[in-house]
């Protein structure tokens, strides 16, 4: 080992109190800063899984505005379009307003070939078509409440009134990680068929189709098609692909994103302004140390590299310590929020951009002392007392 | 001997340290205090000078200047015929590792560092390989009789044995010349005489040059030439009976 690794080495576990308290708050900040990118991430995770040859047709106005379900029939006959769903968001709740999970109304006959990224066996799919209360839940959803087929669950409307009883029929899971299987769905003739009783003018409705089109290549001349076809109607369409659809759900909480994104960095920052004052406070102590250094024939750029050498060895480890931790974090808390984020994965940009964060911050914390250490007089610093 | 000069006085060949009219003041606020003022003196090879005072009279400062650590303001200061201070500060430092052996009142160890790397520390700064450092770091620890304490911190090392490991750091490059600041002001009477006792044996029988600064009167006593100095200038230069 080199004498300069030697000194930067055991320099770095002198004061082990300090080192182990400063190292402690790295890696709090790099994991935090981990943890807040991957739910960045995972919030575009729907974004990212969307499919380039589905459209979302949904009310001009706004996506919390209804469309007829009489307008099914007339998209499948456009040109381009392989198949066709509906969807109605049902938003109801399970036992308590905490417990959230999506919950959508479908058409039980085309749901599952629009969305073949959900993969349910033959006998789910068979049982859920027969019966008009049927249900069906993401794997992670039933792991979360411990659903199993045959049980009965109640949840309480809000959009629409009541209480709505289900059997579930099955459990679906996700082609890939990213596949969201965090929710439920059931027959949207059974909410339709209820509604004609309980609350007649929100019947023959659904909240938008998804539409599968034959081709990629096609989607900007479906979506003309569509929406050209219902301009000048009661209820014009507003058609777009799914990503560009995921990307306006997302738009309404960006400002909760950018957010998280920044706080992400103020950790950053604030755990760069502690690095920083304990490198100026070790190198301060050490001056007498750098200025002997110096006159044995040492150049102020050696003296300057034991600073950042020692800087940026504590912040790898606490990074490298930080990186380690992410997944373990991430997974524990994507257990507690399992039906908010469909995936909770660590990506690599985010693995990158906590290695990149440590390495600067054991950099930008050395600046200071090093060029005070290197400029400073040796007679100057023989005098100063650690 | 070291030897009084006139400012313009001739180098001799023979000498190997010559200071010409060496001027050094600090700035105290607005004001001007001159430390050493036009010294002028020659050191020859082999000697053993101790440099006395009261404090604040400028011989830790000219001892600095001798060291390459310090600048004047005024003057040359001539070493085996180099002129210190025109040299830039990266070739300065080049010139104190090859030339000068430091010891220090409070031993400036690495703490974090072990006798024998303490020792080897300035050897890195040459071309010799990790077993030649070695070899010669452990030699000059034999020479100042710490041996078995080569694998020991500077914490886990009595003050006098502290002060006998910086100086086999001084002397490992074999240096031109010693430049001890107070080398016993931190010790107990045995111990000093110890550190002198080494001290004077390197000047002796290894024929170092010497530069000490003391306020001792009975360290000084184990130069060969002591040398006073009052307000910045020389009030007295005598040799001691030892040779």
């Amino acid at each position: 080992m080199s004498q300069w690794l030697k000194l930067v080495a055991r320099n770095a576990m002198r004061h082990r109190l300090r080192t182990v308290l400063t190292l402690a708050g790295l890696i709090a900040a790099i994991l935090a800063f981990g943890v807040l990118q991957t739910i960045v991430a995972a919030w575009y995770a729907g974004v990212d899984s969307a499919v380039p040859s589905r459209l979302i047709t949904r009310n001009a106005i706004s996506f919390m505005a209804p469309l007829p379900v009489s307008y099914g029939k007339r998209i499948r006959a456009v040109e381009g379009v392989r198949n066709l769903t509906y969807v109605n968001w049902f938003g109801g709740i399970y036992k308590e307003p905490r417990n959230f999970f999506p919950q959508l109304a479908v058409d039980a006959e085309t749901y599952f070939d629009v969305y073949q990224e959900n993969l349910i066996s033959t006998e789910a799919r068979s049982a859920f078509l027969r019966d008009r209360r049927g249900a069906i839940v993401g794997r992670k959803l039933a792991n979360r409440y411990g659903f199993e087929p045959g049980d009965v669950i109640q949840l309480k409307g809000t959009i629409y009134p009541g209480d709505w009883e289900l059997v579930i029929q099955g459990i679906f899971d996700g082609r890939d990680p990213k596949t969201d299987t965090s929710q439920l769905i059931f027959r949207w003739d059974y909410l339709n068929e209820t509604l004609r009783i309980r609350s007649r003018a929100q019947a023959e409705l659904t909240g938008f189709f998804v539409v599968d089109v034959t081709s990629a290549d096609r989607v900007a001349e479906v979506s003309h098609a569509i929406d050209s076809m219902f301009r000048n109607s009661s209820a014009e369409t507003f058609t777009e692909t799914e990503r560009a659809f995921q990307i306006g759900f997302m738009k309404q909480t960006e400002t909760i994103l950018v957010a998280v994104r920044i706080v992400s960095f103020v950790v950053i920052f604030i755990i760069l302004a502690v690095m920083a004052n304990t490198m100026a406070m070790t190198a301060r102590e050490r001056l007498s140390e750098y200025a002997t250094l110096k006159a044995l024939g040492f150049g102020p750029g050696y003296v300057a590299r034991l600073i950042l050498g020692e800087s940026v060895v504590i912040a790898l480890v606490g990074g490298a310590i930080a990186i380690a931790l992410t997944p373990l974090a991430a997974a524990h808390l994507g257990g507690l929020t399992a039906t908010l984020f469909p995936s909770l994965s660590v990506s690599w940009s985010t693995v990158a951009l906590q290695g990149i964060s440590a390495l600067a911050v054991g950099v930008l914390a050395a600046l200071l002392p090093m060029r005070r250490a290197a400029s400073i007089g040796i007679v100057d610093g023989l005098r100063s007392v650690g | 001997m070291t030897e009084l000069r006139a400012p313009d006085a001739p180098v001799d060949d023979k000498v190997l340290i010559a200071l010409r009219d060496v001027r050094k003041s600090y700035r105290r606020g607005q004001q001007i205090v001159p430390v050493v003022s036009g010294i002028s003196f020659d050191i020859q090879r082999a000697d053993f000078l101790a440099l006395m005072g009261p404090s604040g009279s400028g011989k830790s400062t000219l001892l600095n200047l001798i060291a390459g650590i310090d600048s004047p303001d005024h003057g040359s200061i001539e070493v085996s015929g180099e002129d210190i201070t025109r040299l830039p500060e990266a070739d300065l430092a080049d010139w104190r590792a090859a030339n000068v052996g430091f010891i220090f009142q409070f031993y400036n160890l690495m703490p974090v560092l072990t006798a024998l790397e303490n020792v080897e520390l300035p050897l890195t700064l040459t071309r010799l390989g990790r077993r030649e450092r070695r070899e010669r770091a452990l030699l000059a620890l034999s020479l100042v009789g710490l041996s078995d304490r080569v694998k020991h911190l500077p914490s886990e090392l009595s003050g006098g044995q502290q002060q006998r490991v910086a100086i086999a750091r001084a002397i490992v490059t074999d240096p031109t010349v010693l430049v001890a600041d107070e080398p016993t002001g931190d010790l107990d009477r045995q111990s000093a005489e110890e550190v002198l006792a080494i001290m004077q044996r390197m000047n002796t029988e290894m024929g170092k040059t010497i530069v000490m600064v003391t306020h001792d009167r009975r360290a000084a006593a184990y130069a060969k030439t002591i040398m006073n100095l009052e307000k910045g200038q020389l009030s007295q230069l005598m040799e001691t009976r030892h040779e």
